[in-house]
């Protein structure tokens, strides 16, 4: 070994040595579960980056629940506490996030907002055997990692395509064109929907893309009027959706629209204006429309200043049916706990939680809304 | 359904207002890029901030000063505050490093561009933003089975006449011409007495003025504004000054508009979902065949 | 700086250095021992960084191209590593050479003819193959479309399930002393001296007789098969690859860490990636400031950039002709 080499090994070795120190700073020693007085959840979302909304907003809903939770004499005597750390959208700080979750030693995990970056982090949890609840990632692939300790709390893309045939069906349309955003989420609601429909005679007659904040979609718009689809379903997300039904309604388009859960949100409805009116929405259950949900946001508004958004009850139930399960079972055994929430059937703000064996929702929580005199109301078929 | 002739002929026009808004863009990177050699990144970030200054005080305005009024002070607002961000960046951030290898440079601008994103990503809470007008978007002219809408007239007429003073603009007055001495130049430049700083400065100024009104524009004509809305823009702008011959004026433009038509064709013919891979390999194809681009002048480069 | 330029004195010092080299080793390798998952992740993470950061130096540090995509590089072998497990239920070791040969013939086909451009052309080309690769991968269904490949199997080294992180903490750690070893001997052979000229000069160096686009395409290729073989071991940690770990902000994440760092110069590279990975995790927990850290970077990359030109830690010989490059 060239004395160089040697220089340069030992520049690489102090280089990292400083690394650890300074690493070593940041992470955090004690675990919550030593503590016998607290139950301590472990949130992944994301509260930086480009979803922190969402995942401020799941964060926030949590809170509540456990605050709830707690003020009513916590579970088994123990108080709930939360401990968040920031998966950013992002693979790899996902997979820290999910570390440090593991490492900080909490009894159970929730949250999962983008299936990007929840996915890598499951098999983390699931080596930890931690409970895992995920409330608002939905992507089917999450059922096909096989973990049997990972819930889905939101309904799978398959349902929200078998809402989108009955909605289809009822209007009598034919020919669908399909618009996804060409990520995880959006592209797996379209890649369902492109096998789910045929299977019920209605055809695909094209499948776009729109990049996420791309503005101009003219010329996809003239592609889908050339393929004479009557009906358009829009996967993607809220911020791009209200862009997507003004263009196409600006471009000639005169059939009906739909939009997916991504765009469940009361925003569209202004963003669009006159051009959104009559456009429905596959939604997950809206609070507006849930039993007691006027409680929910009341006390949500007190407690945040601003309103919940789309996926808050979700992880409201999320974390009742966690407390329902412990309180079952007598303990926070991993195994019990597991198979309490397996076998939960819990009545909530979203709905039924059911689970199947793949660790679904049985059944599908899925709305339709419409856009109505310029508010959202709720179609039945 | 469209005739083939009409299909193509609409796929044209898309093409045209989209290639429009990357020729304005692009033409900010080809100017800073002839100017300097600095592949300016965050180029995007300033069309994406002249969108949320135009919305922000078209908002502000809506009690007194509605419709086309409103929508042309607040581009106008939008040009200024955008040249403001454009010529600090460059006296604060660029400047500073113009000694530095040319790698250096390029790391600061995707500083600089870091910052703008993140700094319009945690004021608006990552949350886009809508822009409401109450004009009547659908509006416009129909041959055949193919639309132009009104907008996208003004569109088009607002980018032609902006191209058209720019070109006027760098080759008849005083200060194009120390421009492109400058791009030549630079010390030559600073012995003949020409105020080297200034003029630079002033390309920012210019090129994120142009920007702006690209994103003003945008804010009008589409309605949502996001912080990530100049980051697809910026990359495919800066593909499109590349196409064209980076540094060259006319180049920006036509490099811009060809972008425009190839995707609105890409999109048709290939679908969007490649639309893109055939953007960026016709742009591989056009450089091995003319290595500066299709305007650009050969210039030996000294790393 | 101090504890650097202290352990610097100390290496310099012959009668120390084996002995100071050996008891950092084993402190080094003893980090598992005591650190809880979480900091051995996030070393992990530094390290991957770094390992892509080695990489890239072969291309821009040492051979002076401007790469605006290796994230391509990096998501071609973790993408031929994934397919090949998960649809073809190969071992992983053996999609190692796959891994290799594809990285070469892509960075061959992409390479060759567009090296002779000029370096800002360079980079706009790299940028645009990287966005195929990209979207070609989001595309297809054999990559598993924008999901991505997921539940890739973990291999087994020594007949042990690689599962943990302190078992990847080693793993990486033994390639990170490869890829030094590797760097350090291209730096100083004779194909290592013929990219610098090239990077310095390289009208002069072609005027010497060096090959220029023959070398650039081996410094390219090498890079490449950097990226290609860190990507393959990325693909079986994460145990998941999708496209949104393969796009423009990874290229430049990249990038940033070599300049950063002061590009050619091994150990300022690797401080470079271990800075860009670790300063965002320090800033995780802190309120307001954590859900900004992005923008502290950039503006900390722009003081830098400021008061270090050449980065953190530069090269010597590089401090020396600073100086605007023009046109002519």
């Amino acid at each position: 070994m060239s004395i160089k080499f040697l220089k340069a090994l030992s520049m690489l070795i102090t280089v990292s040595l400083l690394m650890v120190a300074s690493a070593g700073c940041g992470g955090s020693g004690g675990g919550g579960s030593g503590n016998s007085d607290e139950i301590v959840i472990g949130v992944l979302v994301p509260t930086s980056g480009s979803e922190a909304y969402y995942g401020t907003d799941m964060l926030q809903s949590y809170q509540l629940a456990v605050d709830e939770i707690n003020e009513a004499g916590g579970v088994l005597g123990r108080t709930l506490t939360l401990y968040q750390a920031d998966d950013g959208c992002n693979a790899n700080m996902a997979t820290q996030a999910a570390s440090k979750i593991v490492s900080h030693g909490v009894d159970f995990v929730v949250g999962g907002y983008c299936s990007g970056a929840t996915i890598p982090a499951l098999q983390q949890f699931y080596d930890a055997n931690l409970v895992t609840l995920v409330s608002a990632a939905n992507s089917t692939e999450i059922t096909k990692l096989g973990l049997n300790q990972t819930f889905m709390f939101n309904s799978p893309g398959n349902h929200a395509a078998d809402t989108l045939v009955d909605l289809l069906r009822f209007l009598g349309s034919q020919s669908v064109a399909l618009i996804h955003q060409g990520d995880a989420y959006t592209k797996d609601l379209s890649d369902i929907c492109e096998s789910v429909l045929p299977q019920n005679g209605i055809d695909i007659a094209t499948v776009q893309v729109m990049e996420k904040g791309s503005a101009d979609v003219s010329a996809i718009v003239t592609a889908i009027r050339n393929s004479g689809a009557d009906f358009v379903y829009w996967c993607g997300y809220h911020a791009d959706g209200s862009n997507v039904i003004k263009q196409l309604r600006q471009g000639g388009y005169e059939g009906d629209i739909a939009v997916g859960d991504g765009s469940a949100s009361v925003e569209l409805i202004t963003a669009s204006g006159p051009a959104g009116e009559g456009v429905y929405v596959t939604s997950p259950p809206f609070v507006e429309f849930a039993s007691g949900g006027d409680t929910f946001v009341a006390d949500y508004t007190a407690k945040f200043g601003a309103g919940p958004g789309t996926y808050a009850t979700l992880c409201y139930d999320t974390m009742y049916v966690l407390k329902e399960a412990i309180e079952k079972v007598g303990s926070t055994d991993f195994e019990q706990v597991r198979d309490a929430v397996q076998n939960a059937d819990y009545k909530g703000l979203s709905g039924r939680i059911k689970f199947t064996s793949d660790r679904e929702l049985e059944v599908s929580n899925f709305i339709i809304l419409q856009i109505k005199d310029g508010s959202f109301a709720l179609v039945t078929i | 359904m469209f005739s083939t002739w009409e299909l193509i002929l609409q796929q044209l026009v898309n093409g045209l207002i989209l290639g429009s808004f990357y020729a304005l863009i692009a033409l900010g990177y080809s100017m800073v890029y002839g100017i300097i050699k600095l592949l300016n990144f965050a180029h995007g970030d300033i069309y994406m901030t002249g969108a949320f200054v135009c919305l922000t005080v078209f908002g502000a305005l809506s009690r007194a000063v509605a419709g086309w009024p409103g929508i042309i002070l607040s581009i106008v607002a939008a040009m200024f505050l955008a040249g403001i961000l454009g010529y600090l960046t460059q006296r604060f951030a660029y400047r500073p490093v113009l000694g530095a290898p040319r790698l250096s440079l390029l790391i600061t601008a995707i500083g600089v561009s870091l910052v703008i994103y993140n700094a319009v990503m945690v004021i608006t809470n990552s949350q886009p933003l809508f822009f409401v007008s109450g004009l009547d978007n659908s509006a416009g002219i129909q041959v055949g089975n193919i639309t132009i809408t009104y907008i996208q007239m003004i569109l088009l007429v607002v980018s032609s006449v902006l191209m058209i003073g720019l070109t006027l603009f760098i080759g008849r007055t005083m200060i194009g011409k120390a421009m492109r001495a400058i791009a030549m130049d630079q010390d030559t430049c600073r012995l003949m007495g020409i105020n080297v700083n200034k003029i630079i400065g002033l390309t920012f100024v210019i090129g994120s003025a142009l920007a702006a009104i690209a994103g003003g524009m945008a804010c009008v004509y589409y309605g949502n504004v996001q912080f990530n809305m100049g980051y697809t823009m910026g990359i495919k702008a800066f593909t499109a000054a590349v196409i064209g011959g980076i540094g060259s004026i006319p180049g920006a433009m036509l490099g811009g508009i060809l972008l425009g038509l190839l995707e609105a064709i890409g999109t048709q013919f290939l679908g969007s979902s490649w639309k893109d891979v055939f953007a960026f390999g016709l742009l591989i194809l056009i450089l091995i065949l003319r290595p500066n681009g299709l305007l650009g002048r050969s210039v030996v480069e000294r790393m | 700086m101090g504890i650097i330029t202290r352990a610097y004195a100390l290496m310099d010092n012959k009668k120390y250095r084996c002995l100071t080299l050996a008891v950092l080793f084993v402190i080094f390798a003893s980090f598992p021992l005591f650190m809880d998952n979480y900091t051995l992740n996030v070393l992990w993470n530094a390290m991957f960084y770094a390992l892509l950061a080695l990489g890239l130096n072969v291309i821009v540090g040492y051979c002076g191209l401007c790469d605006l995509g290796y994230a391509a590089k990096f998501a071609i072998g973790a993408y031929t590593t994934g397919i090949l497990i998960k649809s073809f239920h190969w071992n992983f070791w053996l999609t190692l050479p796959v891994s290799v040969i594809v990285s070469v013939v892509t960075a061959v086909i992409i390479g060759a003819p567009t090296l002779k451009l000029r370096s800002d052309y360079l980079a706009i080309v790299t940028l645009g193959f990287a966005e195929i690769v990209r979207i070609t991968a989001r595309n297809l269904s054999i990559t598993g479309s924008a999901s991505g490949l997921n539940a890739i199997d973990r291999p087994s080294l020594f007949g042990m399930r690689l599962t943990q992180i302190s078992q990847w903490y080693y793993v990486f750690l033994v390639l990170i002393v490869l890829y030094v070893v590797i760097s350090n001997r291209i730096r100083h052979s004779r194909f290592g001296r013929a990219l610098a000229y090239i990077r310095e000069d390289e009208d002069a160096a072609q005027a010497m007789g060096v090959n220029t686009t023959l070398y650039k395409l081996y410094a390219y290729i090498l890079g490449a098969v950097m990226g290609g073989i860190t990507g393959s071991f990325f693909a079986v940690k994460m145990t998941s690859i999708s496209p949104s770990s393969f796009d423009f902000t990874q290229s430049a994440n990249i990038l940033l860490a070599v300049i950063l760092g002061g590009m050619g110069k091994i150990p300022g590279v690797i401080a470079g990636a271990a800075f860009f990975a670790i300063f965002p995790e320090l800033f995780r927990d802190v309120p307001v400031i954590g859900d900004m850290r992005m923008l502290f970077f950039g503006l900390l990359l722009i003081i830098v950039m400021i008061t270090r030109p050449q980065g953190l830690w530069p090269e010597r010989r590089r401090l020396e002709d600073a100086r605007t490059p023009r046109a002519s």
